[in-house]
């Protein structure tokens, strides 16, 4: 990527794109999780068994997966310019000078900047509808904007519909499993 | 010192109700977020419940019984083959992300404050205010603010602790009467010193954390400064605490009697029907999360009367040295 890219030559990404690439991000962190859950319910003998091992494995994910989420999105932002699901929508964060933010501005942003974002029941996430250059909070405490690099999002909208199959053919085994053990 | 506390509260107010940015930072001053948290259904599951249950006409109670003992047996016996490396594993993590979350915290608070106290100092000299400005402020002094929030009450809790060892070793000297005379005396000087210092503590670090952020001052310096100011105004700041102490009261009785108006109407709501008393509950938790908007500007409103406080002695104290 350009180590340096004049903002006014891209157009800034709008709420519902953004949206849709926080819900590929979470997909993406949710699918080991439910793979590893797919292989405890195959390999498990009996219902106590089986609730046990997925109780830990939700408790564990349950704990660990704010942390997952900020170094995915930490270390994605700094290296490339945006997450997964920012990547397959063609948006890219870039902070006032046009270039993408660095390890310390990214961190910042995911981890004082969501949080201001959050603590009105996510009222700065909705700011995007209202900003004039669809900035959230957090876009305006770290100056980083969020811009479409090419207005084709077909990768993004396959990438989410292909991960949401799969995850609901995983889900759908589970509980298929879980209910046939019950039986 | 002729300090003008009238203006100082107006032009905070003046401040804080121009400002919206500053209520929503004020809510990470006082940890008022409205966003998370909460948490059980209010609801205990006990014995009483599973006999309802039992005695109920649709579940023979015996059968049940024995499918929940079963279930219990098997379950103990799956948990106690889970190896231990699991639990030391979930341990481990679990601590490391509570550890986390501590420092995220404690770096959050700070920098809200670096953040607010910039912000106020910025709009006192009529400069436009936003998110930017207050996230760099925030950035540039959150590490000096924390070493000023954590060393002093450090020091203060070793000191505490060394004086509670003093305590229990003198009541194990050997001498009888004496023991217990040396004990009283070192707990009437804990005692003292716990009221003496956290008042103290708390002066300096509303002072130093100003001196830090007004002056752009190393955290060490700020402390040093801050005690020297503590102690030539030390009537004025008194004075403005009782004033923050006393809106604080009239606040937090405001929104007590609020919250019980609220939860009051939710209950009734669901005595009249349950149809009622669901939406009321939502409408109830909508209020909440603008009353916790209201606490954040609350919060910023203090900090902000601290702020010109700080500006306002500054300026006499320089006025004076001038005159002479």
């Amino acid at each position: 990527m350009q180590s340096s890219i004049k903002q006014s030559q891209y157009q800034n990404a709008g709420f519902i794109v953004r949206f849709l690439a926080f819900l590929v991000d979470h997909l993406i962190l949710w699918l080991p999780f439910l793979l590893i859950s797919l292989f405890i319910t195959l390999g498990s003998s009996s219902t106590s068994d089986l609730l046990v091992k997925l109780g830990i494995l939700t408790l564990y994910y349950l704990i660990i997966q704010e942390i997952l989420w900020l170094f995915y999105q930490t270390l994605t932002t700094s290296y490339w310019g945006g997450s997964l699901g920012k990547e397959a929508f063609n948006l890219t964060i870039l902070n006032e000078k046009g270039e993408k933010l660095s390890l310390r501005d990214s961190l910042f942003r995911y981890v004082i900047g969501y949080t201001v974002s959050g603590l009105v029941f996510g009222l700065g996430f909705l700011w995007i509808i209202k900003d004039d250059q669809m900035r959230a909070w957090h876009d305006l405490l770290i100056g980083s904007k969020v811009v479409v690099k090419e207005k084709d999002y077909i990768l993004g909208v396959l990438s989410l519909l292909g991960l949401v199959l799969v995850s609901s053919i995983f889900i759908f085994i589970l509980v298929f499993k879980i209910v046939s053990f019950m039986n | 010192m002729n300090i003008d506390f009238r203006k100082i509260i107006k032009r905070s107010w003046e401040i804080i109700k121009k400002n919206k940015i500053l209520w929503i930072l004020g809510m990470l001053l006082g940890g008022a977020s409205v966003g998370s948290g909460g948490g059980g259904s209010g609801y205990d599951f006990d014995s009483s419940d599973v006999d309802k249950i039992k005695n109920s006409d649709f579940v023979d109670g015996d059968q049940l019984t024995s499918a929940i003992d079963s279930f219990l047996t098997s379950l103990s016996e799956v948990i106690a083959k889970i190896p231990p490396y699991i639990w030391i594993l979930i341990i481990v993590t679990l601590i490391s992300v509570i550890i986390l979350g501590i420092i995220v915290k404690i770096y959050l608070n700070n920098w809200a404050e670096g953040a607010v106290i910039g912000l106020v100092n910025g709009a006192e000299k009529g400069e436009e205010i936003s998110f930017r400005k207050g996230a760099i402020y925030g950035i540039r002094f959150a590490k000096r603010l924390v070493l000023i929030s954590i060393v002093p009450g450090l020091i203060y809790f070793l000191i505490l602790i060394a004086f509670g060892l003093l305590i229990v070793f003198s009541l194990l000297f050997p001498v009888p009467v004496l023991n217990i005379i040396l004990a009283i005396i070192f707990g009437f000087i804990l005692i003292f010193f716990m009221l003496i210092g956290s008042l103290f503590l708390s002066l300096l670090k509303i002072i130093s954390i100003r001196i830090v952020v007004v002056e752009d001052k190393d955290y060490l310096e700020a402390y040093k400064e801050a005690f020297t100011f503590v102690k030539k105004a030390f009537l004025e700041i008194i004075i403005q605490g009782v004033i923050n102490y006393s809106f604080g009261c009239g606040f937090g009785c405001l929104y007590l009697i609020f919250l019980i108006v609220i939860i009051g109407i939710i209950i009734l709501g669901f005595f009249i029907h349950v149809g009622l008393g669901l939406p009321l509950a939502l409408l109830g938790l909508l209020i909440l999360i603008v009353s916790g908007v209201f606490v954040g500007a609350f919060n910023s409103f203090k900090s902000a009367n601290w702020t010109l406080l700080y500006k306002q002695v500054r300026e006499k104290q320089k006025e004076g040295n001038n005159a002479k």
